[in-house]
């Protein structure tokens, strides 16, 4: 970050190359999905590296730093749409579904296709919790850190949104 | 749920788990039943997170551009060019010139009083 501030061309192409697809990714997860959302998300988060870098807290780790801030506009754009507009119903699958539907690979893909729409109807802060642990790999201190709570309520909401989903795709279990 | 568990439950089904790997599980508060659906979850987010896309070639040169646009060094020329295309509000070029003229007013008497006392003094002493 001191070498971005002085305005190290090479030190920022790091950066990006670091984080601009982990970020990229992260937005793209908790903005449902959004391609064109998760690109201007990540632009204004490095444009806000660049402009006002001086609010880094040198005390903290930068991942931490860049996935709270990434959280916080994040949440102020759920305030500003209201999260009932984003929210994705799970299609219902009829209970008595013929075996011959899920024939070779359509299974699979159809359960992946289930589970990325169940993550998007999860509330704000377990997805959150759930995004950070199994696409962004990190260990539940960072994530509490990251989302500022205690990491016993880190480690409650992953275990309760891993629940949540295994009921909602119960359905599945046979098959697979 | 930690890391140890999530991989045993990845990797191997319910009735291939150790002993001590069975304490653990159980430990985690997951029976028998539930097993094999949190397995299929892990297995399944593993694959569904993964396939999340890229960031497009285009942020990244939007960035670069701001980038050099922020830390470009000003010429001489656009120095000087800034000083006489610099903008000032009505407002305070007004209160500006006001304070001038108070300030002139106020010390210019003051000035000639000072002088004046200073002659009137040298002409006593002279006298004297």
């Amino acid at each position: 970050m001191q070498f971005i501030a002085k305005g190290n061309e090479l030190a920022f192409k790091e950066l990006y190359a670091r984080y601009g697809d982990k970020m990229h990714r992260y937005f793209y997860r908790l903005l449902y999905q959004d391609k064109e959302k998760a690109a201007d998300f990540t632009q204004d988060l490095f444009m806000k590296i660049i402009e006002k870098h001086h609010y880094f807290d040198t005390s903290r780790r930068f991942s931490t730093w860049i996935y709270t801030v990434a959280g916080n506009m994040v949440k102020n754009e759920y305030r500003k749409n209201g999260r009932a507009t984003f929210t994705n119903k799970i299609p219902d699958i009829p209970e008595q579904m013929p075996y011959s539907f899920f024939e070779a690979n359509q299974d699979r893909a159809l359960f992946n296709h289930q589970l990325s729409n169940a993550l998007d109807t999860l509330g704000e802060v377990p997805k959150q919790c759930f995004i950070l642990r199994y696409q962004e790999e990190k260990s539940i201190k960072e994530i509490s850190e990251i989302l500022n709570c205690p990491e016993g309520t880190v480690k409650s909401r992953i275990y309760y949104t891993l629940r949540k989903l295994a009921k909602q795709l119960r359905l599945f279990q046979p098959i697979l | 749920m930690t890391r140890q568990i999530e991989d045993i439950i990845r990797n191997k089904s319910f009735d291939q788990l150790t002993k001590a790997e069975l304490v653990l599980i159980y430990k985690e508060g997951i029976n028998e039943a539930e097993y094999p659906h949190f397995r299929t979850i892990l297995q399944g987010t593993d694959v569904v997170l993964a396939a999340s896309p890229k960031a497009k070639p285009s942020v990244e040169e939007n960035l670069m551009k701001a980038f050099q646009a922020k830390h470009a060094k000003p010429s001489l020329g656009s120095h000087l060019k800034s000083i006489f295309t610099h903008r000032i509000p009505v407002w305070q070029l007004s209160a500006a010139a006001s304070v001038l003229l108070l300030v002139a007013n106020f010390f210019l008497p003051r000035e000639v009083q000072i002088i004046h006392c200073s002659r009137a003094a040298q002409a006593s002493a002279r006298s004297r």
